[in-house]
């Protein structure tokens, strides 16, 4: 409870720091292409394809899990800038 | 200390005679239980019961008046049978129920609701029974007779009639094999609401979720589904829901919950948190499960053992832990609470941040390019076709490509291929893809958090590159 508690303070506080920033509902549009429809017309027909043969699916599955990693990784350094921890 | 002395004579006099007493009060109470409520129980034990192992293969209840004839299934909390009331008729029913060797449990119910009878009847066979109801989970809450077909002994029961939720279907830990791309999932409740608390209170909600995502980032294509929000009961007894619903293969937790939703008339604002009465969850798998489903699964039923059950898991409930005048106080379980969060209050500020905060720019272009990754939603493949050339020898004619026709009838040569056992090519890989892939990912974001095997300059005492 405590530590949810903290937690939501803290997602609290970052909301409002960055509420000021506009939200993004769809990929911008590049040289009048819509990229956000052509990605998830593309990803449906991924995905169609991952129903037909398994194996791609597992894969994709793990890439998923490690682009969550780098965006965490990547919010992390933004929010603690020259704090975060380095090699 | 004379005081003290002299108090601790009067305990130690007292105590041999409170149990005296005690004993006396237990004796009177049974035997008024046995004036007012062992005709019922007598009148129950005419049961014609014929039962091999954990099978039943007849129930009968025929007073000549009211008549049950039911079998049950523990296994997925269904009833089965004819009830009849005053002038009806015991016939079997269509349904079976009897002689099925699927069936671990059978009940019979009263002739009149549940609540308005002494003693709820209740028969429970058990091949290993050992005592009380660790042989069937259900009959600590429904009371009536605990059938032991080993010795041909039964064992009465207490019956509660405390408002909870005594079941919910699909079962803890049930693996619902696929039957194609979705499968008809059934999903039945069973509560009780006893009728002191039918005009306050007695709100039932039942939702559940995919949980086979990854959890913050793909939290929109988890998805979650309320079958009742908040319906308040307005019949005192026992509560009934089935529904049905097509899922795909995946993880999945089923909740049920029963909350104070109004108190004097009026809606309470914290039903959520502090009008929690009863919760219950089970959770199950559809098909194959993942692996990251598993894992928030196994996260779940470890903080549920923690708190002692899967049913005692809610935040009011823990609450209690920490009251140290509730009679409930458990320092470990109140330590607990404070300091673990709950996996779905996790989930919940995790969902929050992705709502409020990783939706802004610029990583909100990070987030949207991974939602639209994440989604579960398909697209069919368009279908090709190519027209000659009007002046070949084909003229007039195309050739039609259908790529989706193609996948499907090449990835069917894979599945076609079995082993001597009768394992697909899928038993037998998926597993070993499953977990290589597994160790590739967690040695790849090891080797970057710790930043092994980099390559390091080695300098010496100067801060100078060594030759």
């Amino acid at each position: 409870m405590i530590i949810t508690l903290l937690l939501n303070l803290l997602v609290l506080i970052l909301g409002v720091i960055f509420s000021w920033l506009p939200i993004v509902t769809k990929l911008p549009d590049f040289l009048g292409y819509d990229i956000d429809n052509a990605l998830v017309a593309g990803m449906g027909y991924v995905r169609t394809f991952f129903e037909t043969f398994w194996p791609f699916e597992i894969v994709f599955q793990a890439f998923l899990i490690l682009m969550s990693y780098y965006i965490i990784k990547m919010i992390v350094v933004f929010a603690l800038g020259s704090r975060a921890p380095k090699h | 200390m004379a005081y003290e002395n002299i108090s601790g004579r009067v305990c130690k006099a007292i105590l041999p005679m409170s149990k005296n007493i005690a004993t006396l009060f237990v004796g009177i109470a049974f035997s008024i239980m046995a004036l007012f409520g062992m005709g019922e129980v007598a009148h129950a034990m005419d049961f014609t019961v014929y039962g091999t192992g954990g099978q039943v293969q007849m129930i009968n209840y025929d007073d000549g008046v009211h008549c049950s004839y039911v079998g049950g299934d523990r296994t997925t909390g269904q009833l089965w049978g004819d009830y009849a009331g005053a002038g009806g008729s015991c016939t079997n029913n269509a349904n079976g129920g009897f002689g099925d060797p699927a069936i671990t449990s059978v009940s019979l119910y009263p002739a009149l609701p549940l609540g308005t009878v002494p003693m709820p009847v209740w028969i429970y066979t058990c091949a290993t029974y050992t005592s009380g109801p660790t042989c069937d989970t259900f009959s600590s809450d429904f009371g009536g007779f605990i059938y032991n077909s080993s010795d041909n002994t039964i064992t009465p029961q207490s019956f509660s009639t405390k408002t909870r939720i005594i079941n919910i279907d699909p079962q803890n830990g049930q693996v619902i094999p696929s039957t194609g791309s979705t499968t008809a999932v059934n999903f039945n409740l069973h509560a009780y609401i006893n009728s002191s608390d039918l005009s306050t209170f007695a709100g039932i909600k039942i939702t559940f979720e995919n949980i086979d995502q990854n959890v913050l980032l793909s939290k929109l294509s988890r998805f979650s589904f309320t079958f009742l929000d908040r319906e308040v009961a307005t019949t005192s007894g026992n509560f009934y829901y089935s529904t049905s619903t097509s899922l795909s293969s995946g993880n999945y937790r089923v909740t049920a919950t029963l909350e104070r939703t109004t108190a004097l008339g009026v809606i309470n604002p914290f039903a959520g948190f502090l009008g929690t009465v009863d919760e219950l969850s089970h959770q199950f798998v559809v098909g194959t499960s993942t692996w990251i489903g598993n894992i928030q699964q196994n996260m779940f039923k470890n903080t549920a053992d923690f708190y002692g059950g899967l049913s005692a898991t809610s935040s009011a409930v823990q609450a209690e832990k920490c009251n140290p005048i509730s009679g409930q106080f458990d320092a470990r379980q109140c330590i607990g609470f404070l300091l673990i969060p709950d996996t779905q209050q996790l989930s919940d500020t995790l969902s929050s941040f992705r709502d409020g905060v990783l939706v802004h720019v610029p990583w909100g272009y990070v987030t949207r390019f991974v939602t639209i990754l994440s989604s579960n939603a398909t697209t069919s493949y368009p279908t090709f076709s190519v027209a000659f050339d009007t002046n070949g020898p084909l003229a007039g004619q195309s050739w039609d490509v259908n790529p989706a026709e193609m996948f499907t009838q090449g990835a069917q040569l894979i599945d076609t291929i079995h082993s001597n056992q009768g394992h697909t090519v899928r038993d037998i890989f998926e597993p070993w893809i499953k977990m290589m892939i597994g160790i590739f990912l967690i040695f790849q974001i090891v080797h970057d958090i710790t930043g092994s095997h980099r390559h390091m300059i080695e300098r010496d005492r100067n801060n100078s590159q060594k030759t």
